[in-house]
């Protein structure tokens, strides 16, 4: 047995299951945790039971949670008549993180894919649709720019339409830093469609 | 190990760590292949807007008969879908052939004039107007042709006799058609007269031409039914192309 305890080896067997872990960083911390890092071990064992039990989906906007509805939803100095629909939660945190918005989120769970079967269905489209009300004056479509991304956003705005409210698409195109030269025709293609007017 | 240089059209990618890509290509030498694109995730790629499905590429890789997974040195496009991306229609319709191709086509067998049939209906579907679905039609009638699982379309598969305006009894176990007295006794599908005369010119129009299709509802049925039964009793038994159901589930919200 290379690890000369089976509790051990099942424990990085453990680690190696989660994303990003190779065998050696596994067995690194396995060992931390067994022989520097008992406090610490014990304190991830807690937070880990508590993010099985604590956290939840939204019942509005399906963003993870640990209050129902959660806090962007129900902070009322957000702007509510504004809706940015989402990929996941790392979305919800990467426009967070960006700062600016003061509008609410709906995160879809995923985006439409033919290639592995995923359709309207499995996505929380139908809750969009249903949490739009006479309040709702624009719905921002921030999936990402793949071709999944722009499909699933083409077919939220036919959707939508009808509903009345104001459809937005986040902007393509040239990355801050980047070059013309550099990038492939649909991006230049977008940068250019998307071109603003330059204010003083 | 071998460094090779092809054309390619992106099938489908996958993410991989925390910045890479598996991507599976069509290529027009070597058959279908799945890379690692190294970083192809990060915003500073050399990849970034290379690697999404449907864009015809080419590509420089390093190539071990031992592995199932080679490795992307250089990709640069030679043609990208812009109006297929963002339109579901095209969208779902360009993703249908990817999947037929993935689905179909075995590891690393090399058959140019599918890649070429895969690139043409792609470049067409990007370009076109009007009858969308008449480019996959065209594009399964001759796949079907190159993978060797043509079907007898034009005469009956018992008497031999040809199968007119009455139509015929499609069996695709058996490979084709039964005529209308043969057929009976068999059982199958009907297949009207009007839908046989759509086959058979798929078969011979060129491929800018099919957008001028004007189908019935009852005939884009009857070949929508007859590609998918052929392609699950030849190609793969387990279910449909899904993105030509999530294709006709969209239909209603047109």
């Amino acid at each position: 047995m290379e690890y000369g305890s089976e509790t051990l080896a099942r424990v990085i067997r453990a680690f190696c299951r989660l994303p990003g872990l190779g065998e050696k960083s596994a067995q690194r911390i396995a060992l931390f945790l067994l022989q520097d890092g008992r406090d610490e071990g014990e304190q991830l064992v807690r937070t880990i039971q508590d993010l099985r039990e604590k956290v939840h989906a939204c019942a509005i906007c399906n963003n993870l949670t640990e209050t129902d509805p959660c806090v962007f939803c129900s902070d009322p100095q957000r702007d509510g008549s504004i809706i940015c629909v989402v990929e996941d939660t790392r979305d919800v945190m990467a426009i967070e993180r960006a700062g600016g918005y003061r509008g609410r989120y709906h995160v879809l769970g995923g985006l439409l894919s033919p290639l592995d079967g995923v359709g309207e269905k499995d996505l929380k489209i139908a809750e969009l649709t249903a949490r739009l009300n006479r309040e709702t004056r624009e719905v921002i479509l921030a999936t990402n720019p793949t071709v999944e991304g722009e499909m699933t956003a083409a077919h939220l705005a036919r959707l939508l339409k009808p509903c009345g409210v104001k459809i937005t698409r986040i902007a393509r195109g040239i990355p801050f830093g980047g070059s013309l030269e550099f990038n492939d025709a649909i991006t230049v293609s977008r940068a250019l469609e998307g071109r603003s007017e330059m204010v003083d | 190990m071998a460094i090779l240089n092809t054309q390619a059209l992106v099938l489908k990618g996958w993410k991989l760590g925390e910045t890479s890509k598996i991507v599976a290509l069509y290529t027009r030498d070597y058959g279908k292949i799945k890379v690692v694109a190294k970083g192809a995730r990060d915003p500073k790629s050399q990849y970034r807007g290379c690697l999404e499905p449907l864009t015809h590429l080419n590509v420089i890789y390093y190539d071990k008969r031992t592995r199932d997974l080679q490795l992307l040195s250089k990709a640069s496009i030679v043609r990208s879908p812009v109006q297929i991306i963002g339109n579901i229609e095209k969208t779902t319709l360009g993703l249908a052939m990817a999947e037929l191709v993935s689905r179909a086509v075995e590891g690393e067998e090399t058959l140019p004039p599918l890649f070429d049939l895969l690139s043409d209906s792609l470049q067409t579907l990007d370009s076109a107007n009007g009858f969308l679905e008449g480019i996959i039609w065209y594009f399964e009638t001759h796949f079907i042709r190159l993978m060797g699982y043509e079907p007898v379309w034009e005469t009956c598969m018992a008497c031999k006799d040809s199968l007119g305006a009455e139509g015929g009894f499609f069996h695709p176990d058996s490979g084709g058609l039964f005529c209308s007295r043969c057929g009976g006794k068999r059982g199958g599908f009907a297949v009207s007269g009007e839908t046989l005369e759509i086959l058979f010119w798929l078969q011979r129009c060129l491929l800018r031409e099919v957008t001028a299709l004007n189908v019935q509802p009852g005939q884009k049925a009857e070949i929508r039914k007859m590609f998918d039964l052929y392609f699950r009793t030849h190609i793969d038994h387990r279910k449909s192309l899904n993105a030509l159901n999530i294709y006709y589930s969209l239909e209603g919200c047109a």
